[in-house]
């Protein structure tokens, strides 16, 4: 898959929403600009080279992370001081259901852990060569 | 030797959750979220007659382990004869049966730690075909921070003394380290094995090590000045090598430039390369030499069960000298077994 495959794609599943499509069409170009490095964007990256809102970037990102075209992949980085980790799937499912992160090192609950947990978004598998 | 115990033992001496993870999934054993999840996930299956056997096992063989390899602080000097090392170190080195010996290999608890001595003392003694290990115990003192919840303070200390914005705990206690002096006659090598990085600053981990280098010259006095240790390997060169290899993914890295800059950078996760990162390698590929005074390594565990990491701990001051720049210690770090340990042995040596 190309850039230019992937708007195209993209065009016609929002054909509706002009300020997803416009959004996107920048995000696209700048992912498969950058796609031979390793990419760890935020969400507020993700705003900023979308030059959209908010709400236009998260129903984007959305879409980026879906099958459709997944050109990003959605992850969570625990933030403690100047210590970052990075989330196991297994350890956000945990969390969602019970309401509890185990701190990586020490293995014991984090208080208030949703102060220090934050998404990012990596390559995804369209990325991928 | 109770299960339980030695689970409860890993926990105390503050070995990380994620490690110990690591090796309970490379002894086929499965953990759970956190400490206390974990050893009721391993109570149960010790109760299940299919499974009891082998938790039983794998937790003794990952205490072994976990207390062998892990996290360590290392130093290495090549001995002109290392059998007669050994022989002078057996005499030597006689396991205490009084104090850490006692409860060997758990550490001691409470009262009876605080009467455990502050220098490395043999516990254990290890004699094989190809060389000898000797562990040697010691207290340590530890200060520890925690952030405590905002509402821990009683009103009366906040209506004394104003609010705050971070209410932190400082706790002070005693632990017990697992040091080792291991002597290979194949090779000659003999290498210092300090326990306590992540716990203790490198400092105070590198003053331990020097009484015990101290020490074991002591011990050898008899054989001559030519059996001292002295002259450990200096690590400085592999720095640039470590960097230069395209194996595994740089970590973090310091250096200087011809410019006046000192530079440190690392990457956010053990994923990631921080030479494919966009701003250093565009430096990088126009500013010429790095002239890189530390680095750390991480490598996918051969095992296929988590990352370890070798961090060559170098300074700016040690790039400011006439001579040539010393990195005397490696920290060979998040070794859930032997096969990690003897992986990082062979990108070191």
């Amino acid at each position: 898959m190309n850039a230019e495959s992937a708007i195209q794609k993209l065009a016609i599943d929002w054909a509706s929403d002009k300020d997803v499509q416009a959004a996107g069409e920048a995000l696209i170009r700048y992912l498969f600009s950058e796609r031979s490095g390793q990419l760890h964007l935020s969400f507020r990256r993700l705003i900023e080279i979308s030059n959209s809102s908010p709400g236009v970037t998260f129903r984007l990102a959305q879409y980026l992370t879906g099958e459709t075209l997944p050109l990003l992949k959605q992850r969570f980085e625990l933030i403690l001081d100047d210590d970052v980790w990075e989330l196991e799937d297994n350890q956000v499912r945990f969390a969602a259901v019970h309401g509890q992160l185990m701190h990586p090192d020490t293995g014991t609950p984090i208080p208030h852990y949703k102060e220090h947990v934050f998404p990012f978004y990596e390559k995804g598998d369209g990325l991928v060569d | 030797m109770n299960t339980i115990a030695l689970t409860e033992a890993l926990q105390e001496r503050g070995i990380s959750f994620t490690l110990f993870s690591y090796a309970m999934k490379q002894n086929n054993l499965a953990p759970s979220q956190g400490w206390d999840l974990t050893i009721a996930r391993i109570t149960s299956e010790l109760a299940n007659p299919k499974s009891s056997a082998a938790y039983e096992a794998g937790i003794k063989r990952i205490y072994s382990d976990l207390m062998y390899y892990g996290s360590k602080v290392v130093r290495f000097y090549i001995s002109k004869d290392a059998a007669k090392v050994r022989a002078v170190l057996d005499k030597h080195m006689v396991p205490d049966t009084q104090s850490f010996g006692k409860s060997f290999p758990l550490p001691l608890q409470g009262p009876q730690l605080r009467k455990g001595s502050v220098n490395p003392t043999c516990v254990f003694t290890q004699s094989l075909k190809s060389g000898s290990t000797y562990i040697l115990c010691s207290r340590q003192f530890l200060i520890e921070r925690e952030k405590l919840p905002d509402d821990s303070l009683e009103p009366q200390v906040v209506k004394d003394y104003g609010d705050f914005d971070e209410v932190i705990g400082i706790r002070k206690r005693w632990i017990q380290l697992f040091d080792m002096v291991l002597v290979n006659d194949k090779t000659g090598a003999v290498e210092l094995r300090m326990d306590g990085y992540g716990r203790q600053r490198l400092a105070d981990i590198e003053k331990r090590l020097d009484w015990l280098v101290s020490a074991v010259n002591a011990q050898l006095a008899g054989l001559g000045k030519a059996y001292q240790l002295k002259g450990s390997i200096n690590f400085f060169p592999k720095i640039a090598e470590l960097y230069d290899a395209a194996d595994g993914r740089i970590s973090e890295l310091e250096h200087a430039t011809d410019t006046a800059g000192i530079h440190k950078g690392k990457t956010r996760k053990k994923k990631a390369d921080f030479r494919e990162d966009s701003f250093h390698s565009a430096a990088a590929s126009t500013a010429g030499t790095l002239h890189a005074y530390a680095v750390s390594k991480c490598w996918d565990s051969p095992t296929g069960v988590g990352f370890i990491d070798l961090k060559l701990p170098g300074t700016l001051r040690s790039m400011a000298t006439t001579s040539t720049p010393v990195v005397d210690v490696a920290c060979i770090l998040n070794c859930a077994s032997e096969t990690d340990y003897s992986f990082v042995l062979s990108k070191l040596l």
